[in-house]
Order: C-alpha cells, then sequence, then structure tokens
C-alpha cells in the first residue's frame, strides 16, 4: 500500500482510483441503481449525508468551511478528481478516495449509500439532477 | 566609591545572590510550600540538562518564599486596582493565570490570597485560566498587558468563547489622557478586538464607577450563559486612590448588585416534556456545558436512572455522567443514532444538524436558561427555558418510574461496538507501528486507558486535558469520564491548535490547589494530549510547570508535521507540500529537560507504558513534570493506514466531529 500512498501524493489520482477500483470490484455494482436517479430517494438520502457527509462537505456541499483538508465542492463535478458518474460517486463513498476520504463499506449500507448519490447528484448541475418520483 | 569597594560590594552582592537561590538538594530536604497559588513546590535531580557543565536550573528563593507570604486583603484606603482585586476575591475568583504587565491590577489581585501564576506567554495563561475553569466551574481571571501582552490573548479568548467559558479578561490599557497620542507606545483599542468573542466588555473611564462596571462584569459571569467579559483599565483608574466607600458609585454588597435565583421551567412545559418523554422508546439527555456549570450532575443522574433515559456528554469538559453508568451512551455512538428523543439540557455551543449523530427522524427538547438561542440551528419540538439544575429536578418530580431494559440492552450493545472497534484499531496500531518502528495513535491511546483507569490508580483521580488534532481523534476513544471536571476537552467548538499545554497548566493548577470537583484529589498528577503543532505554541509553559511544580505529564504525538499536511499533498497541488512539513524526528522532550523537567522519548509501543509510569511517578513524588515525546507518521492519516484519521470518533466528545 506504500505504493498507493506515493502515487497519492499528486502523480495519478486516476491510476490510484484505477488501482482502488480493480482490488475492490468484487463488492462494486455493475449498474447504477434506480434510487440515484430518484427525487424521494435524494431527499431521503440528504439526511443521511448531513450524518455521514456534512463535516467534511459542509450541509451545502460546497466544503467551504473544512479545516481539515480541501474536500470535494460535490456540487462542481467538472473539480472532482475520481470520476462523476453515479457509480464513480458509489464508490467514492464505499471505497473511499484520495488521501482522505474514507470508505464508508462498514457504517452505510449499499441502499442508503445510493440514497446518498441521488442527493449528491441533485445538489449538482441541473442536467444530471435526478427527474423520477 | 572606589573601584576595589565596587568589586567587593558586586562580591558580596554575588555571594548573598547564591545563597538566596534554592539549591536543589536544600530544597528537596527542608522546603514544602504551600502557598497561594502553587501548593508544594519541590525540587528534583532528575533534568537531564541540569547534569552538564554551568549553572544549574534552579529556582529561586523569591518564588517559594513570596508564594508563602500571607495573603494581605486591601482596605480603605485602596487604589482602584486593589477595589477591583478585593472586588475578585470577594466574589470567588478562585485562580488568576497572567504575564506582568497591568502591574497594580496583579499584584493587588495577588495580595488578596487568589492563587495567582505568572507564565511565559499571555494567551497560554489564558488558556490556563479557562482550562481552569472548565474543570472547576469556578471563575478564573487573567491579564495581559497594553497593546502586545493583550494581543497575544486573542486566540485563546476566542477558545475561551466558543466553550462558553466564564473567563474574566482584564488587560491595563495606557491612559486615557493620552489617547490617540501613541505616547509611551502599546496603545490598542482592546473593546473592538474582542468584538464576537465575548458576552460582554467595559473600557473603563471613570475611576469612581470601578466598583459599579465590576458588578456589570459579575453579573454577566455569573447569570444565564457564561462567556468572556473583558474589562481593560487604562492608568487613571487603577491607579485612582479612594479613602472612603462613599467616593464609589454604587458600593453594594453582592448581595444587591446581583441574584442568585435562577429560571425556573414552566410546569406546563414540564407537563409535555413528560409526556414526550413517556411516548418515547429510546431517549436520551444531551448532558451538555450548562450541566456542569450549573452542578446539575446529581438531578442529572437522578433523573435518567428514574426513568431509564439514556445520557451523552457533550461539551468543554466530561464527567459530569460517567461513562462507567449503564444508562451512558458516551461511548455508544450506534445507540446515538437510534435515539428517538434528543433532550438538550444545557447545550450552550450549538452544533447544526448533522453536527451531532443523531439520526434524521430524531425528535428534540431543547432545555436552555436563554431563551433567545432555543430553535438556532436544530429545530426543536419542545423549548424549556429554564436553569439545567431546576429543569431537570422537575423532570425528576414529574416523571414516573420506569424500566427500560431494551434500551439499556442496546446501549450495552452499542458500547461494546464501540469498544470492540477501538480494540480493533488497537489491533492495526500494534501492526502498523511495528511495520514503521514508529508509535501508532492507537497504541497511545489504549495504553493510556489501561494506565490511568485499569492499574493501580483509583480511575477517578487523574483528570486528563484531551487535546492534539490527529492524535485527539484516537486518544478521545480511550479517554473515559468518571466524576466531573474529569476530562477538559480542549478543541471544543474551536478547533484551537497550541492551547494544549496552557489548559493543561490551568487543570494542573486546579488539581495542585484542589477547587471543587478536583478537591478529592488534590495534588494529584495531570495528564495533557497534544500534538507537535500544538505543543510548539505553548511548549515553554513548561517553565511555568516547572517553576510552580505543577504535577504533569503532558503526551506529544510528534509525526512531523500539521495535522492537515495531506491537503498540500494530493489533489493536485503544486510546489505547497513543504508548507505542511516539519523538519523530522524534533525532539521536543529535551526543551522540557532545558526548562527543568523530564523528557521521554518514545519510538515503539514497548516503551510508552513504561515511559508513562515513570513520568506519572515522578509528578506524583517529586512534582516534576514530563513531556513524553512520541514518534509517529504522518502517513498514519492517510488511507493507507485504515481507519486513518477517523472522523466519527468518541460521540459527543467534540460535537461538531460527532
Amino acid at each position: 500500500m506504500s505504493y498507493l500512498l506515493r502515487f497519492s501524493a499528486g502523480v495519478s489520482p486516476l491510476l490510484l482510483a484505477f488501482i482502488y477500483q480493480t482490488s475492490l470490484a468484487a463488492e462494486m455494482p455493475t449498474e447504477i441503481a434506480p434510487q440515484a436517479y430518484s427525487k424521494s430517494e435524494a431527499a431521503r438520502g440528504k439526511s443521511y449525508y448531513l450524518i455521514n457527509c456534512q463535516s467534511c462537505h459542509d450541509a451545502d456541499g460546497r466544503a467551504l468551511a473544512n479545516i481539515d483538508f480541501i474536500a470535494a465542492d460535490l456540487t462542481s463535478p467538472d473539480t472532482w478528481f475520481y470520476g462523476d458518474s453515479p457509480l464513480h460517486i458509489f464508490r467514492s463513498i464505499k471505497f473511499g478516495a484520495g488521501l482522505e476520504m474514507p470508505p464508508f463499506k462498514d457504517t452505510i449500507d449499499d441502499q442508503t449509500i445510493w440514497q446518498i448519490v441521488a442527493h449528491i447528484l441533485n445538489i449538482g448541475p441541473k442536467e444530471t439532477r435526478p427527474t423520477e418520483e | 566609591m572606589s573601584k576595589k569597594e565596587d568589586a567587593k560590594k558586586s562580591k558580596a552582592s554575588s555571594s548573598a545572590e547564591q545563597e538566596s537561590v534554592v539549591s536543589r538538594r536544600n530544597f528537596i530536604k527542608g522546603t514544602a510550600i504551600a502557598g497561594a497559588g502553587a501548593a508544594t513546590l519541590m525540587q528534583s535531580e532528575t533534568s537531564k540538562a541540569q547534569e552538564q557543565d554551568g549553572p544549574g536550573i534552579k529556582i529561586p528563593e523569591e518564588i517559594p518564599r513570596t508564594l508563602a507570604e500571607a495573603a494581605k486583603p486591601a482596605n480603605f484606603p485602596m487604589s482602584g486596582a486593589e477595589v477591583f482585586a478585593k472586588f475578585c476575591s470577594d466574589e470567588g475568583v478562585a485562580g488568576f493565570f497572567c504575564c506582568p504587565g497591568n502591574y497594580n491590577m496583579i499584584n493587588a489581585i495577588a495580595a488578596e490570597g487568589i492563587p495567582s501564576y505568572g507564565g511565559r506567554c499571555e494567551g497560554n495563561m489564558v488558556s490556563a485560566a479557562d482550562g481552569f475553569i472548565r474543570v472547576t466551574g469556578e471563575i478564573a481571571a487573567t491579564s495581559g498587558t497594553e497593546g502586545p501582552g493583550f494581543t497575544n490573548m486573542i486566540m485563546n479568548i476566542g477558545a475561551a468563547n466558543a466553550a462558553r467559558s466564564p473567563l474574566l479578561v482584564i488587560a491595563s490599557n495606557k491612559t486615557i489622557g493620552e489617547d490617540d497620542t501613541e505616547h509611551g507606545i502599546q496603545t490598542a483599542y482592546q473593546q473592538s478586538q474582542t468584538d464576537g468573542l465575548k458576552k460582554w466588555g467595559k473600557r473603563m473611564i471613570t475611576p469612581n464607577r470601578i466598583y459599579e462596571y465590576s458588578a456589570y462584569a459579575f453579573r454577566q459571569l455569573k447569570t444565564g450563559v457564561p462567556k468572556p467579559v473583558h474589562l481593560d483599565f487604562p492608568g487613571e483608574i487603577s491607579r485612582a486612590r479612594f479613602e472612603e466607600p462613599g467616593e464609589l458609585q454604587y458600593y453594594y454588597d453582592k448581595t444587591r448588585y446581583r441574584t442568585e435565583s435562577k429560571a425556573h421551567p414552566n410546569p406546563a412545559d414540564i407537563t409535555r416534556a413528560v409526556e414526550m418523554i413517556q411516548r418515547s422508546s429510546r431517549p436520551m439527555i444531551v448532558a451538555s456545558t450548562g450541566v456542569f456549570y450549573d452542578k446539575a450532575w446529581e438531578p442529572l443522574l437522578r433523573v435518567a436512572e428514574k426513568n431509564d433515559i439514556a445520557v451523552v456528554e457533550s461539551a468543554p469538559q466530561r464527567g459530569h455522567f460517567s461513562d462507567g453508568h449503564s444508562l451512558s451512551a458516551s461511548t455508544g455512538l450506534d445507540a446515538i443514532r437510534s435515539a428517538d428523543l434528543v433532550i438538550l439540557v444545557g447545550q450552550y455551543c450549538m452544533p447544526s444538524i448533522g453536527e451531532f449523530a443523531f439520526g434524521p427522524d430524531a425528535r428534540w427538547i431543547r432545555i436552555d436558561p436563554d431563551a433567545s438561542d432555543i430553535g438556532r440551528n436544530v429545530p426543536i419540538d419542545l423549548g424549556i427555558v429554564s436553569s439545567e439544575k431546576a429543569a431537570l429536578e422537575a423532570l425528576e418530580d414529574a416523571l414516573p418510574s420506569r424500566t427500560r431494559q431494551g434500551w439499556r440492552d442496546e446501549l450495552a450493545s452499542a458500547r461494546k461496538a464501540f469498544d470492540d472497534q477501538s480494540e480493533e484499531y488497537y489491533r492495526l496500531g500494534l501492526k502498523y507501528s511495528a511495520d514503521t518502528e514508529s508509535i501508532h495513535p492507537a497504541v497511545i491511546g489504549r495504553q493510556l486507558n489501561d494506565f490511568l483507569y485499569n492499574g493501580d490508580i483509583d480511575r477517578q483521580q487523574t483528570a486528563v486535558v484531551s487535546g492534539g488534532y490527529g492524535i485527539g481523534r484516537y486518544t478521545r476513544r480511550y479517554l473515559r469520564a468518571y466524576r466531573p471536571g474529569q476530562i477538559c476537552n480542549g478543541a471544543y467548538q474551536y478547533g484551537a491548535i497550541g492551547p494544549d499545554i496552557g489548559y493543561t497548566v490551568g487543570v494542573g493548577a486546579a488539581v495542585q490547589n484542589g477547587i471543587g470537583p478536583q478537591a478529592p484529589y488534590k495534588g494529584s498528577p495531570v495528564i495533557g494530549i497534544t500534538g507537535d503543532a500544538g505543543a510548539a505554541y505553548s511548549i515553554m509553559e513548561f517553565d511555568t510547570l516547572g517553576k510552580y511544580r505543577i504535577p504533569a505529564v503532558m503526551i506529544v504525538y510528534n509525526n512531523n508535521a500539521w495535522g492537515v499536511w495531506t491537503s498540500g499533498g494530493g489533489r493536485g497541488a503544486t510546489r505547497a507540500q513543504h508548507m505542511y512539513l516539519f523538519q523530522e524526528n524534533l525532539r521536543y522532550e529535551k526543551i522540557a529537560e532545558a526548562l527543568g523537567c523530564n523528557g521521554e522519548y518514545v519510538t515503539s509501543p514497548e516503551q510508552f507504558t513504561p515511559a508513562l509510569e515513570r513520568g506519572y511517578k515522578l509528578a506524583a513524588t517529586e512534582g516534576i513534570s514530563t513531556l513524553i515525546n512520541c514518534q509517529g507518521k504522518k502517513e498514519f492519516w492517510t488511507n493507507e493506514y485504515p481507519p486513518s484519521m477517523p472522523r466519527h470518533f468518541a460521540p459527543g466528545a467534540l460535537a461538531y466531529y460527532k
């Protein structure tokens, strides 16, 4: 794992993400769950987001107040390092990302992660927000 | 005078000075001074720095001598400074921490017999006073000089403000007559600099109103939700002369210028609260700051036990509900998530939704003496304006007895899950330590837990300053509080890096003097925890620990970097990492040695407990403090070493991190 750390110091986040993805593929879903596109699931996901994610990403997802490190602005997918599709978001939540974001696979079940994914999509650009009921 | 006579006089003077200096051996043989500010001063032969060639580190005889002098309370005729000092004494100010400056005032306060301490930096002395307050519940004062001393105090006042500490900040401030001239330098407008960091403040400008404004200050300190109160004293005030009481405005006894009466709850609100509690399956009280300052821990215990209500602490201090109680949820994160009714009692610094670990469907009752704060951040289902003690007593009277065995079982299960997770972290920590030839913070936390709570020491004995940044994320998991004021929660709601050694001075002074809940443990060593970044701000206070023989063991987690170093190491950062790092393997323990204290260097799990045992023993038997420099790795904060820096550590320890 020290190999990962050396690379994580700015060399290739995409490669790092690839390695993570490869090693953890067995636990990753291969398809996007319908909850990701559901407005009601997004509303539910907001509650879990506030409990689990707010301390780093802030209540509004912009991470302006984080004093620990530079967390991703969840409202601007074009600034993300580890992919912006629903599966990418799911992976980052479940398995962690970069140096700092911890994995939540032991504390949040997959269904709840999808609800959080829906909420994150819902605070992002209009064109990717959930539209289903 | 001839040169010969001059030289002769100089030699004699030098000799006299030599004699007046307390030698280490003489001091330890014959002197045990119980002074106003330091319970016992003793000397030791353990400092390695003192074994080197050159003059040894010594406590000059003036220190124990003047600490042992009898108090000399002021009486008319008095100066303004003496009027104020006497006022503080009458109001029971329990400790005073300063750096020189504001001379008339600090001398007058010391003369009153208030335990007084002088340190090396004004900011650290603010934190010492703050730490003292956090574990005693009593008012402490702090002083700095004019502009430079005062501006050194700002960060630490901010921390006290976030913690809602009843801290009395006093500072001298040149003269009114020379405002704006910059004559004599050091001029600064002080009150505007503490805007947003205090409850109330005043620059005194009318000498005969000093007593009146002192009453303003203590009304603010002793009523409602406390925060720092800041008074600045121009020379015309502190040096004014008053021949008799009639010269002072509003010169009344404290029974007339303020009241001890407190708000009691509306009975209708209590009835509604009882209904909500009875409908709840999993009620939980958040016992916060106000429970401690209102000394409401006994009614809290009775309410919890009468109706089987769980209790979690979230405050700048811990222990007003014992972690050893079967209804404690302070180490039961899963139970916190499960609570269906949250009763916030005295939660003065109010986190936002999500900053607590409570579930999204929980209902909320908030009990607070300040109606204007109820409903802020967390929408409430019921607000009760009351002193914490009065509300808990009313609930005790109104609630029926009830057993909630299922809830108790869930609490037990949650605590076990938390402990199991801590054990897993410990096992990982041992592995990581072995892999890296260093010591992982989980190992420090777990071994500290064993030493403090599972060994020969009464588990209620040792007060701990739970500080640090990354290290705190781990040690808080393993620290426990079994009686009020046992833990000073350093970074509470302000996250300041740097005050921890200052807090340790203050907590140590509180225990040294046996103030408030510390009385049964008077003279016991205290433990402090901080990081290498934090230590650098205040490490010179090891001179203060040494000078007053405050017995402390300070654990410094040394990972060669700011805790936030990953911000400079990833996410596309370029040419940035160097700003986040220190030189590696710095020897902080040698600084403690150079300041007359003891140093230990720990680079493996096997070395930590023996170093802790030596340090604690030295503190207990000789009053000598120890700095344990624990060499870690900055990479422990990354996902390479899961759980890296835990975000969800001990619930309630630091509310904004859950």
